[in-house]
Order: C-alpha cells, then sequence, then structure tokens
C-alpha cells in the first residue's frame, strides 16, 4: 500500500514543507504500518467522497490536504478535504500523516 | 516507462483501455488524482474571477460592550466541533495554560491597540465579542481565521512551537476578521498577496505598540521566537528583508520576494498568497523606516485608512492598492507631506511607480 499526501496553504509557504509527501506503507515499522492500515480503514478511504467539507472559499490562512491512497489490489483513490476536518476518523488519518511527515527514522 | 504524470488525460485514457495491467493502474491511478487537483484548481480559478464587490457582512457586536474575551479549548475525541470546550472569559484568572492565556492576554492588547490607535471598536468596529481556540487538533503547526474567530495549533514542537506565542501572529490572524468586515479582498494571486500584507502590517504595529517600539528598535519579524531551537531562522517572514527569514535543510530557504523583479508566479499557495506578500511588506516597512518613529503612528495610519477606503476593491493587485494608500497618505497629511512622499518613494524603491493619476 502507498500513500500520496501533500498540504496546500497555511499560514506560511515552506518550500521544504510543501512537496507531496509519498509514504510506502512496506518502508514502515510493524506497528506503524498497521496504526496506518487500521487508520485507513476506519475512515472508510474508498467510500469517501474526492471532496470531503471543502468550502469554495477556504477561510485565509487555512490547510487544504490532498491524500492519494493504493491499496494492495491496486484500487486508487484520491481525496481532498480542508481544515477545519470535521470527520473524526478522517482527521485521525490527517494527524497521522502529518505526524510521519516529521519522522525521520522510517 | 513514461511519465504518467505529464501525460495528457486522452492518452491516460487510451492506456486504461488499451494498456497492460501495469499500465493501466499507473494510468488510472494519475487519472483519478488529476481530477481531484483540477478541482482544486478549478477552486482557485473560480475565486481568481470573484471579482463581484460584496457588501461586508452587518456588524455583529454591539458597540459599546468593551472588550468581550471567550477563550476555548479544542477537544479532539468528543466532538471535532470549533470553537471547543470554555476555558476562560472576560474578567476571570489566568488558567495556568500558557496557549490560553497568551491568547486571552494578546486578545487584550489587540482590542486596546485597534481602539487606542484607530479608533476601532474591535474585528467589527462594533465591539464583536472576541473568540480563539487553542490547542487545536494534534501537534498542529498553524493559525487561522475562520470567519468567525481565531484557531491556533501547538505546532509540532519539532520545526514549530506554539502559534499563540507570537503577538504578531495574534495581530495577522484578527485583521483576516477585519478584512472580512471592510475590504474584503479576494484570497488568491495579487489581491491575496495584498490581504496577506495587510494582516502582516497590522500584526507588526500589534506588536511594536504593546512593546512601545520605534521602527528602528523593531525586529520586523513575523513569527519571532515560533521555530523550534535547532531550526536555522529567525521566523516565518522578514518585513524588511524577505527572502532571509529562515534556510533550513527542512523548512527550506524563505521564497519571499522583496522586488517586482523577483515576483513569483505559481498556483501552489492560493497563488503564492504567503510568498508575493513580501513586496507590499516591504514597502510598508520602507515607508516607516523612512519616517522614523513610531510605525503605527504614520505609516500605520495611512495603511489602517487604505483597509478601511471603500475605493479599496477585493480584486486590486499591488499597484492599485499602492495608488490608494498615497491617497490616503495626502489625504491624511497633505499632498505634498513627507508621509506621502515617504509612500511613493517606498513603492518605487520595490519596482512600483507611477502611482499619480489612474
Ligand atoms: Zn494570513
Amino acid at each position: 500500500m502507498r500513500i500520496l499526501f501533500r498540504t496546500e496553504g497555511g499560514f506560511a509557504y515552506f518550500p521544504g514543507l510543501s512537496a507531496e509527501r509519498r509514504i510506502d506503507a512496506d518502508a514502515l515499522t510493524d506497528p506503524k504500518r498497521r496504526a496506518l492500515r487500521r487508520l485507513i480503514r476506519q475512515a472508510r478511504f474508498f467510500d469517501l467522497p474526492e471532496r470531503v467539507g471543502v468550502p469554495k472559499r477556504c477561510p485565509p490562512d487555512c490547510h487544504r490536504y490532498f491524500i492519494t491512497v493504493i491499496d494492495d489490489e491496486d484500487r486508487v483513490h484520491t481525496i481532498m478535504t480542508a481544515e477545519p476536518v470535521a470527520d473524526s476518523r478522517l482527521a485521525s488519518l490527517v494527524a497521522y500523516l502529518q505526524a510521519l511527515d516529521l519522522d525521520d527514522d522510517d | 516507462m513514461p511519465n504518467y504524470a505529464i501525460l495528457p488525460p486522452f492518452i491516460l485514457r487510451h492506456i486504461v483501455r488499451a494498456g497492460d495491467a501495469e499500465e493501466r493502474r499507473r494510468a488510472q491511478n494519475t487519472l483519478a488524482r488529476d481530477r481531484v487537483i483540477r478541482s482544486a484548481r478549478m477552486d482557485l480559478m473560480a475565486n481568481m474571477q470573484d471579482v463581484v464587490v460584496m457588501t461586508p457582512p452587518p456588524p455583529k457586536g454591539r458597540r459599546g460592550r468593551g472588550l468581550r474575551r471567550t477563550i476555548y479549548v479544542f477537544k479532539p475525541h468528543s466532538r471535532r466541533r470549533l470553537p471547543g470546550q470554555r476555558v476562560r472569559t472576560e474578567g476571570k484568572p489566568p488558567t495556568g495554560d500558557p496557549a490560553v492565556d497568551e491568547a486571552y492576554d494578546g486578545l487584550g492588547i489587540a482590542y486596546r491597540f485597534l481602539r487606542e490607535v484607530f479608533g476601532r471598536h474591535s474585528v467589527d468596529d462594533h465591539d464583536l465579542p472576541l473568540a480563539a481556540t487553542v490547542h487545536y487538533s494534534s501537534k498542529y503547526s498553524n493559525a487561522f481565521w475562520n470567519g468567525e474567530q481565531m484557531v491556533f495549533g501547538d505546532g509540532d514542537l519539532k520545526l514549530f512551537s506554539r502559534f499563540t506565542g507570537s503577538l504578531e501572529i495574534i495581530g495577522h490572524e484578527l485583521t483576516h476578521g477585519i478584512m472580512q468586515y471592510t475590504a474584503q479582498m479576494n484570497y488568491t494571486l495579487q489581491a491575496g498577496a495584498v490581504h496577506e500584507s495587510i494582516c502582516d502590517v497590522m500584526g507588526i504595529l500589534l506588536k511594536q505598540w504593546s512593546l512601545g517600539q520605534t521602527v528602528e528598535a523593531s525586529d520586523w519579524l513575523i513569527g519571532a521566537g515560533l521555530l523550534m531551537p535547532g531550526i536555522n531562522g529567525a521566523a516565518l517572514r522578514s518585513m524588511k528583508a524577505p527572502g532571509t527569514a529562515y534556510d533550513d535543510p527542512l523548512l527550506g530557504a524563505d521564497p519571499q520576494p522583496g522586488h517586482m523583479d523577483d515576483f513569483r508566479r505559481m498556483q501552489h499557495d492560493n497563488g503564492g498568497v504567503h510568498i508575493n506578500s513580501g513586496i507590499p511588506n516591504r514597502a510598508f516597512y520602507l515607508t516607516a523606516a523612512a519616517l522614523g518613529g513610531n510605525a503605527w503612528e504614520r505609516a500605520g495610519k495611512v495603511w489602517y485608512n487604505t483597509l478601511c477606503d471603500k475605493r479599496l476593491r477585493p480584486h486590486y493587485g499591488f499597484k492599485r492598492f499602492a495608488r490608494l494608500t498615497l491617497r490616503s497618505a495626502a489625504e491624511l497629511f497633505g499632498k505634498q507631506s513627507i508621509e506621502a512622499s515617504a509612500v511613493r518613494e517606498a513603492w518605487a524603491q520595490v519596482g512600483i511607480s507611477s502611482l499619480e493619476g489612474g
């Protein structure tokens, strides 16, 4: 399973943080991979519409997220969502992806 | 192996029909992602064309009620709704939670600043109660205005610390609120960069006023102290020297230009609103530096007057905004005043000239 994650917008623009992050689940440690799979399942990611709670005009300084998941059966789904992410399960997935972004050790 | 990301959609659709399994999979992936990215781009374009002047919403507050603050704490695990749980209201003692108390104090300073310097009664000029939510989400590295209130994250504590720690960020977010009740500037391209710059200007003025700092004493940094130790940078933006705030392996290098020659055309960041804002930011700094003393007394009055000016339209870019600042300076201080010539000269130094007429 692979995940592509990109954050757009926010209080400031940082070149180093604006690139799309590619996460290969196989490269993660076992607990992280399991957590990620669980979060994707709980968010019912493949059943989500392409836009989840994205207003026509995003508020100033607001983050928007683009998430693509390619699962082991090669199903692919991309969604866009925006802060505040009202769906708590999707919010958990976003928070996890953000935290993974910070880890150097995987 | 072709790069699927750059193939035109009609070729990708052909591959989906005719390719082998691997080719088909890759093409489908790219098509699906493109659809979502296109949808985001259409938002941007729709906002760009959105030059209709909307009348600002009627004030929500009641003039004369004075300062009323409410600080909330976000509850990520119950209902993920803003504002969250109320933890400190007006007149209540400190809670001991630094984020709560920083937000409370910061909003108080901001209210007094608007009132004493500009005669403005809160965000809507009618004593709109000020609300802020802190501890938003988890390790959240951002602050924003959601149309009704401010929202602050605690930072990831690796790159960023608490967003309530910088008074200029509180002032910046509050000014997004003021813009909603005044100029309603667009949030894309040059107009968006003007919008962003006005928020930085008000943010830095708030900090300078609260510290009693002159133009010379100020660091002119937005988000000073926000970067964690070990990150190579002083702040998120520098108004005095755009492009010099940070240069770090993780964050990259500060991309802000300080002159029209380096203006950046891009799709990210709503068309570079937090990048090209460096140009009008520096024009403000240069105006204030030329006048010396307290920036809020003269340069700040000119900019504030401009943001309240009914002639400022939501889609105005740098040049038309610059013209209005010059008109404001002339109206406030006189056509031949040193304030007016400081404004004219400052814009010329960032590559925006011929402001008379139009
Ligand atoms: Zn902003």
